[in-house]
């Protein structure tokens, strides 16, 4: 802490050449951090040992892609020790991916000696990319099947690297949605034709290569810059908010929020339905949604005892989606639109609320007074701000009141608790008491009629004792008589 | 293609289809569904807590059938939003209540925007729900039969108050769905890529991965 500037000279390579070093290279440029690690690899493939290598690499397999790539070179140079382990190398190295393009740049600026270093950045993965390829590579490996493991890593690198190619192209989001998509299904086609693997475990793969690419490609897939995805995200929100006047009522939902367990989960839906922007993929995404809907569907149960049908989850959930107005909900559903496995979306219970999602926002951004069976008139004055929502049946009293109401009953019963207590320990107290006076009247009555006296001790005569006094109490020692 | 390892080894075979449930709001179709999925064979769907979307199966002689069921919303005012929910559906049912002219009316909307609308080989299935209530018939048997055969769809008078032909109904259509490969999995959607077609991997790799 003691110097919190760097010069510009701390930021060069360690050896002098004139580039930048990087701290995950330890100081050193890439060109001169792969000498030296050449040479120690060279060293270490001397004396070899494939058992604790081995453990090595799956230790070092999180880490940083570099690392990782020190690892292929020892491959290299000893595939044939490596036996049966190169596959397991060859997708850690797949997995970390780095774009070409780069090593590219930097090993031609090295050749050609320019005298300005070039500031690159280097494309690290993220720590929820590391997570969920760690993930995909683990299941691959439980697999236990070389073929598979060889092809899908492959498959799952080419696509992550087009796709990239593909956005800094600033390519249509329709073609790389389609690519994503052909993916898939080239994916399935080939792990089911093969017929090595049972359905379920085909279904995890592709499910996990699915997790791993987008979440890969998140920063560039998501909200796109050639789409105008983040002006409907601003429109949507406006319009949402322009909507706040909306009630229960109005929309026909049959919730009642005057019943705590009602509130408590439509605060629990409004909670995960804003929680979906904060996940990377499809999947976790939707896994919100359907968090959602389920709370919606206990606060349904909650107000009507009956489980709900669609007639009443369909207008709750845009109810919630109203009252939560989630950031960058026009993205969100757009990216999972795009690339998702588009099956997840025509089936299953996330396929399905998320279909009742798209429909909620589209019901929304159409939404006029003929769906509320308002007059006209009234519709725009709400929209104007002329009138403001006025609903006896719901909010009488606003949220801080209703908070102070219900503290001021916990306080009640806190209060009561404490006077019950505290009416315990007066008891207790008191018996305390009489214990005491009790026990001692009964003790001195046993006293009075068994007084205890104590006698003294005898003493234990001790004839060995080196006591003069008692040697002269015995009698003098006999004499020999002659 | 046909010995591909199948997940339950009670039948044969097992496919999964899904249902989208059409009709306006108070027809009864959730409790159509209701009715179905909880009295009969195992219900071991996970939630309970809503009847929007709920999975039965059907056993057949030879194969599985698995119903998702779709529920859609049956107010007028989200009439306009039905087509995103009978995307991809290879069933619709279309309820309506035999005690109201509205809904039959309503129905036959809903049927003609499927036939317009949905997918090709979509299924099609019109019921008139609540013949407990006789007496106050409105939409005749003759009437409604006449327009489903004219219309090809499959029809049933149920009602899911007394349980008259509930199980009748799912069974019919699962004897009617089309019974080919391309169903039998839930995760797939074939649309004629060759399969052993080699992925388009970059040749650009860095030349380690062989």
């Amino acid at each position: 802490m003691s110097n919190l500037k760097i010069e510009e000279t701390d930021l060069l390579c360690k050896k002098g050449c004139g580039f930048y070093g990087n701290p995950a290279w330890q100081g050193y440029c890439s060109k001169c951090w792969k000498e030296l690690k050449h040479n120690k690899d060279d060293k270490i493939s001397l004396k070899f040992d494939p058992k604790t290598t081995l453990q090595q690499q799956q230790q070092q397999q999180p880490s940083s892609t570099q690392q990782q790539h020190s690892l292929l070179r020892k491959s290299k140079i000893i595939p044939s020790i490596f036996g049966k382990s190169l596959s397991k190398l060859l997708l850690l190295l797949i997995f970390s991916y780095s774009s070409p393009k780069y090593h590219d740049q930097q090993s031609h600026s090295h050749r050609h000696q320019q005298s300005k270093p070039r500031s690159t950045t280097t494309r690290q993965s993220s720590e929820e990319s590391q997570k969920v390829g760690k993930e995909l590579v683990d299941y691959l490996r439980s697999l236990d099947m070389k073929e598979i493991m060889i092809n899908i890593p492959k498959q799952v690198k080419g696509v992550i690297e087009k796709l990239y190619q593909m956005s800094l192209g600033n390519s249509p989001v329709d073609e790389l949605s389609e690519m994503l998509s052909t993916f898939y299904q080239l994916m399935n086609d080939n792990m089911t034709s093969k017929h090595l693997y049972k359905a379920e475990e085909a279904e995890e793969l592709l499910n996990l290569c699915e997790r791993y690419v987008l979440t890969r490609l998140y920063s560039h897939l998501f909200s796109p810059s050639v789409t105008d995805d983040e002006q409907l995200d601003l429109k949507l929100q406006a319009r949402i908010r322009s909507l706040h006047w909306i009630s229960v009522h109005l929309l026909d939902v049959v919730l009642n929020e005057s019943i705590d367990g009602v509130r408590e989960h439509v605060e629990s839906a409004i909670t995960a339905i804003i929680e979906m922007n904060a996940k990377r993929c499809p999947q976790d995404k939707l896994e919100c949604v359907v968090k959602c809907s389920k709370h919606i569907f206990e606060a349904l149960k909650f107000s009507k005892n009956e489980p709900a049908s669609a007639d009443e989850f369909l207008p709750a959930l845009i109810y919630i989606v109203l009252k939560a107005n989630p950031p960058l909900l026009e993205s969100n559903i757009q990216f999972i639109t795009r690339f998702t496995n588009p099956t997840r979306l025509m089936t299953g219970e996330a396929g399905y609320y998320f279909t009742n999602l798209c429909c909620a926002v589209a019901f929304i951004k159409s939404l006029t007074h003929e769906s509320l069976n308002l007059p006209e008139s009234e519709f725009n004055r709400y929209m104007n701000g002329e009138i403001t929502a006025h609903d006896p049946h719901i909010s009488r009293t606003c949220e801080g009141l209703k908070l102070m109401e219900k503290n001021e009953k916990t306080l009640m019963e806190v209060k009561s608790g404490q006077e019950a207590l505290m009416a315990e320990m007066l008891q207790m107290q008191q018996d305390m008491i009489d214990f005491k006076t009790s026990f001692h009247s009964q003790l001195t009555s046993l006293k009075m009629r068994a007084p205890l006296k104590i006698k003294p001790r005898r003493k234990k005569v001790d004839l060995d004792a080196d006591d003069d006094s008692k040697v002269l109490q015995l009698p003098p020692p006999l004499q020999p008589q002659v | 293609m046909s010995n591909k390892p199948t997940n339950s080894a009670l039948s044969p075979k097992s496919y999964q289809y899904k249902l989208v449930l059409l009709g306006e709001s108070a027809v009864g179709k959730s409790s159509l569904v209701l009715r179905f999925v909880k009295g009969q064979f195992h219900d071991y769907q996970e939630s309970t807590i809503g009847a929007a979307f709920l999975t039965q199966s059907v056993c057949l002689e030879d194969a599985t059938v698995k119903f998702e069921i779709w529920d859609t919303a049956g107010q007028e005012r989200y009439h306009s939003l039905a087509p995103m929910y009978y995307r991809g559906a290879h069933v619709a049912i279309v309820v309506y209540d035999i005690t109201s002219q509205d809904t039959f009316s309503r129905a036959k909307t809903w049927i003609k925007e499927l036939q317009r609308q949905a997918s090709a080989g979509i299924v099609i299935c019109l019921v008139g729900n609540k013949i407990d209530l006789a007496d106050k018939k409105m939409v005749e048997t003759s009437e409604a039969k006449a327009y489903a055969d004219e219309n090809g769809l499959l029809f049933m008078e149920t009602s899911a108050k007394t349980a008259t032909n509930v199980t009748e109904l799912f069974i019919a259509i699962a004897k009617k769905l089309p019974k080919n490969e391309s169903t039998s999995h839930s995760g797939q959607m074939r649309r004629g890529i060759e399969l052993n077609a080699t992925p388009q991997t970059d040749s650009q790799q860095t030349g380690c991965c062989k």
